[in-house]
């Protein structure tokens, strides 16, 4: 068991690292030490967490103060090592876990829907998913691994530092893995075994324990940065004060949280919607390009639900960081980062536009021409949002233009480069993208019937209502103080939610045609320029995670651990915008091209037997019907 | 032109919208007396259309960065429409496969004017791209740069995380942030928020808040008003001397979004002292600690979100 090896050498380096004394574990009360040690010469032994601001007892020594000696230097710049294996160790993670995520839920989906007729499909799209994925657990440790390696190997006085402060919780993460490795090989391997019955269920609820295992640890492993972002649990010399409850939970850790587990699924549904994608390109026969079609639509749907909840992450994330530091936030959004947050929401509209078209692709290859009308009106909508979203707030311009302009901001297109603006443009965006949806589902209907056109109507009526709501609130947060302006975001978002939940229940009852009707003729159709669009979505999704990891780590600035513990390293500066774009781009591509190696092997251990599988697939949900 | 002061930002949006609507109207009555119009000419009007609006209609005109980001948009947009169906495609293309292919005289015509303009057209750019030109650099820089966790001044630390503004207190010296801000109802929704008032500061002796507005204007109209302007709108009267301009503290997206801690970092320290992590900026702010007291420092602050209805972002 190559995964066992690599955990226990992992827990080993740790153990022996931090030179866990048990006694250092011992709850103590501070006001007790406090009366027994108080001539101490060392300093008080109470010390003031600088976040919660109570007292605790000092049990660890301070941050090291460091000077350039004490950074190794093996292979050139250690943080760019660094930056590559953690980027290459977090998306095998995120790749990993959102497909278990993935996995689970159409396993649950299949169970539930067992009357429904793609069932077995669905049960055998997650068995495909979980085949798929299983090589990639290893992938994931090994990189773990190194990444331990590589830190301890180049910024030894941080990471020693680090473990002292997260000593219980390494152990726990050390267990963890080891748990979820066997967890998740356990649920692989008793698929066909426990397929009939209650049995059924069984497997299906260790895939939830799966899930919950590998969130904890995805948890456990955000508590790490966001401690050198937002530190806590810690007096203002960086001594730990007891309470490990504290370093873990930040001001900050809750919403990388959410954050992190979103960008998981999203991460999953894009590589497994790119690699259907490709398969579909690649088909030769007619019944293998749909089932890949059909594999990639699914996934697209998953990508879709997560993508529509991302924004709403990333804003309270961002907020919950201004909170905390102004300076971090101004860095992010107005200052030394802002410029690579615009390529951010450049690349956002770009997702947006990439998801409209696929879509446009779906409806206007099973109905023609029909519903082409509203095209024009999407596009040219998305446009103007897209326009609004990435204008920045300071251009780049000359000094000329500058002079021109009057003033450091444009009267007209000035206002756009402000949170105010960018709000309203995506909740449009994301109002726009759920109508092509809904469009979709209409065009699903065998029949345009007066009974469809009616629900379209009342569809269209309820976006275009949401739509102005949205419009008035943006332009209102202009008129009232920036502290209410950000809740403004809270009705938008409500705004948003309830007019796409409330268009797909006003065109609920068409599920049932539309399945009917997609089942075998319809998928494959797709056009070649529907496949691309799904592929340029995964890549994309791959792109911004890393481009949203190098931000978020690099706030910081010249921090290890912000404000207590300074990166003296010759590389504590912030790279310009094009190299960091150019090592995000270098890290997407090793990832992908990691991905084809992996999946293409995955694949080829999975060809024999596919056909023997979905027909015992069938089998079982006609036994349980 | 055109463009009525306050409304700007939504008249651009739709004036944009409005544009598309004509066309639409403009197209569809063609098509309904007989005259169809292309759908590559419909694309190439839109794409024509909006670059004569943003280059020539918007003003003052915009960035060149910004032309070519939103043209990019707009092309980028018109491309996805144009082959959002098979149909569309083959419409959108017929022309420029007409162009390349067909063997029609005014074809034919068009495509030898088609094939000695192109070279013509790769050799003047090529040529122009080669003259040495003398223009200014573009410059990517912060308007907001990044603060320092805290700075001296006059001898004492400030923490900017935690620094409030000594004068604004209710009448009970309790520090309140939105201290003579009115609460305004939506009885629609229920919600309640504040937005500031203006008061009468020249009869406020019992009302320290406003007494320290009416310093802080006082010192205002000595030290800053000839770069920031009289109506604290960026336009002093040494604003032309100036590169880059006074920030116009009357714009929604400069003062009244920011910390009052921080906007008495940038008035205390000016552009000179900024530290690395603001970097890239660029700021003709003098150091006003050179000039004014602490106190001053604060009345000034506590005057400008005064002056121009902003309350300063709070967390709360």
């Amino acid at each position: 068991m190559k995964q066992a090896f690599v955990i226990t050498l992992f827990v080993l380096i740790f153990t022996g690292t931090t030179n866990l004394n048990a006694a250092d574990l011992r709850s103590v009360s501070p006001s007790a030490i406090s009366q027994q040690d108080s001539s101490s010469k060392s300093g008080p032994i109470v010390g003031r967490d600088i976040y919660y601001g109570i007292e605790g007892a000092r049990t660890g020594p301070p941050a090291p103060r460091l000077n350039e000696a004490d950074y190794p230097t093996i292979l050139g710049e250690s943080r760019l090592v660094i930056w590559i294996v953690a980027q290459q160790h977090l998306y095998w993670v995120a790749f990993v876990l959102g497909t278990f995520f993935i996995v689970t839920l159409l396993e649950v989906w299949s169970l539930i829907g067992t009357r429904h007729p793609r069932a077995a499909a669905y049960d055998e799209l997650a068995r495909e998913c979980l085949d798929l994925v299983m090589l990639a657990v290893a992938v994931g440790s090994i990189l773990g691994a190194l990444l331990s390696i590589n830190l301890l190997a180049l910024y030894p006085d941080l990471t020693t530092y680090l473990i002292r402060i997260f000593r219980p919780v390494v152990l726990v993460y050390g267990v963890l893995i080891l748990a979820f490795t066997l967890l998740a090989y356990l649920y692989y391997v008793t698929w066909l075994r426990m397929s009939g019955g209650w049995q059924k269920w069984v497997h299906a609820s260790l895939g939830v324990v799966v899930n919950v295992v590998g969130t904890t640890i995805a948890f456990l492993g955000n508590a790490w940065s966001s401690f050198m972002m937002s530190p806590s649990g810690i007096d203002e010399s960086g001594r730990y004060l007891g309470t490990i409850w504290h370093v873990i939970h930040t001001a900050v850790w809750n919403p990388f949280n959410l954050h992190r587990f979103t960008s998981h699924v999203l991460c999953a549904a894009a590589v497994l919607a790119g690699y259907a994608a490709c398969h579909a390109l690649t088909a030769k026969r007619p019944e293998d390009r749909a089932h890949c079609d059909w594999m990639g639509f699914v996934m697209f749907l998953v990508l879709l639900g997560g993508l529509l909840t991302l924004p709403f992450g990333g804003y309270w994330l961002q907020r919950e960081i201004y909170a905390y530091r102004q300076q971090m936030g101004i860095t992010l959004l107005g200052g030394l980062l802002a410029w690579l947050g615009l390529i951010l929401v450049m690349a956002m509209g770009l997702i947006y536009f990439a998801i409209n078209y696929y879509l446009w692709q779906r409806i206007t290859s099973m109905r023609g021409q029909s519903l082409a009308w509203a095209t024009k009106w999407v596009f040219g909508l998305l446009a103007l949002c897209t326009m609004v979203y990435i204008t920045p707030h300071t251009f780049v311009m000359t000094m000329l233009e500058l002079k021109q302009m009057g003033g450091q901001q444009h009267p007209v297109l000035g206002n756009y480069g402000v949170e105010s603006a960018k709000s309203p443009a995506v909740n449009m965006m994301m109002l726009i993208t759920a109508w092509s949806f809904i469009l979709w589902r209409c065009s699903c209907a065998s029949t345009r019937t007066v009974d469809v056109l009616r629900r379209l109507r009342i569809s269209t009526l309820i976006f275009i209502v949401a739509g102005l709501n949205v419009l008035w609130l943006g332009i209102y947060g202009y008129y009232i103080p920036a502290n209410v302006r950000v809740g403004l975001s809270v009705p938008m978002v409500a705004t948003t939610f309830s007019a796409i939940v409330a268009s797909l229940v006003v065109t609920r009852k068409m599920e049932a045609q539309e399945l009917e009707k997609m089942d075998s003729r319809e998928w494959g159709r797709l056009s070649v320029r529907g496949y691309y669009a799904l592929l340029s979505l995964s890549i994309l999704v791959v792109w911004i995670m890393g481009l949203g990891g190098y931000r978020r780590s690099s706030v910081r600035l010249f921090w290890h651990v912000n404000e207590i513990m300074r990166d003296a390293s010759p590389w504590s500066y912030t790279h310009t915008t094009g190299f960091a774009a150019n090592v995000m781009t270098l890290n997407a591509l090793v990832f992908l091209l990691g991905l084809v190696g992996v999946l293409g092997l995955a694949k080829m251990g999975r060809s024999q037997g596919q056909g023997a599988y979905y027909e015992a697939a069938t089998h079982r949900m006609d036994t349980l019907k | 032109m055109h463009f009525i002061e306050g409304f700007m930002p939504v008249q651009f949006l739709l004036e944009l919208v409005g544009g598309v609507l004509l066309l639409s109207w403009i197209l569809h009555l063609l098509e309904r007396f007989g005259f169809p119009v292309g759908r590559f000419t419909k694309g190439v009007l839109v794409v024509v259309g909006g670059f004569i609006y943003f280059k020539y209609w918007v003003y003052p005109p915009m960035p060149f960065s910004i032309l070519v980001t939103y043209m990019v948009v707009l092309l980028g947009a018109t491309f996805l429409w144009a082959s959002s169906s098979d149909t569309y495609r083959q419409e959108f293309k017929q022309p420029i496969v007409a162009l390349l292919d067909a063997e029609t005289s005014t074809m034919r015509f068009a495509r030898s004017v088609l094939f000695i303009l192109l070279p013509l057209m790769a050799g003047w750019t090529t040529w122009d791209m080669l003259q040495v030109k003398i223009v200014e650099p573009i410059e990517l820089r912060t308007v907001g740069p990044a603060p320092l966790g805290s700075f001296q001044l006059h001898g004492k630390e400030i923490v900017l995380q935690t620094a409030k503004n000594p004068y604004r207190v209710n009448r009970n010296g309790v520090h309140d942030p939105h201290y003579l801000a009115r609460t305004v109802r939506d009885e629609k929704s229920g919600w309640s928020w504040k937005v500031s008032i203006e008061s009468d500061a020249w009869n406020a002796d019992i009302d320290r808040f406003l007494l320290a507005a009416k310093e802080g204007g006082h010192i205002y109209f000595q030290e800053c008003v000839f770069c920031h302007g009289a109506n604290l709108g960026g336009r002093g009267v040494f604003q032309f001397a100036l590169n880059p301009y006074a920030t116009n503290f009357t714009d929604p997206g400069t003062l009244a979004q920011l910390q009052e801690s921080y906007a008495f970092w940038r008035t205390a320290t000016g552009g000179i002292n900024i530290p690395t992590e603001g970097f890239p900026w660029a700021s003709t702010m003098p150091r006003m600690e050179e000039h004014l007291s602490t106190d001053d420092i604060w009345k000034v602050v506590l005057f400008s979100y005064w002056h121009t209805g902003g309350v300063p972002r709070t967390w709360d």
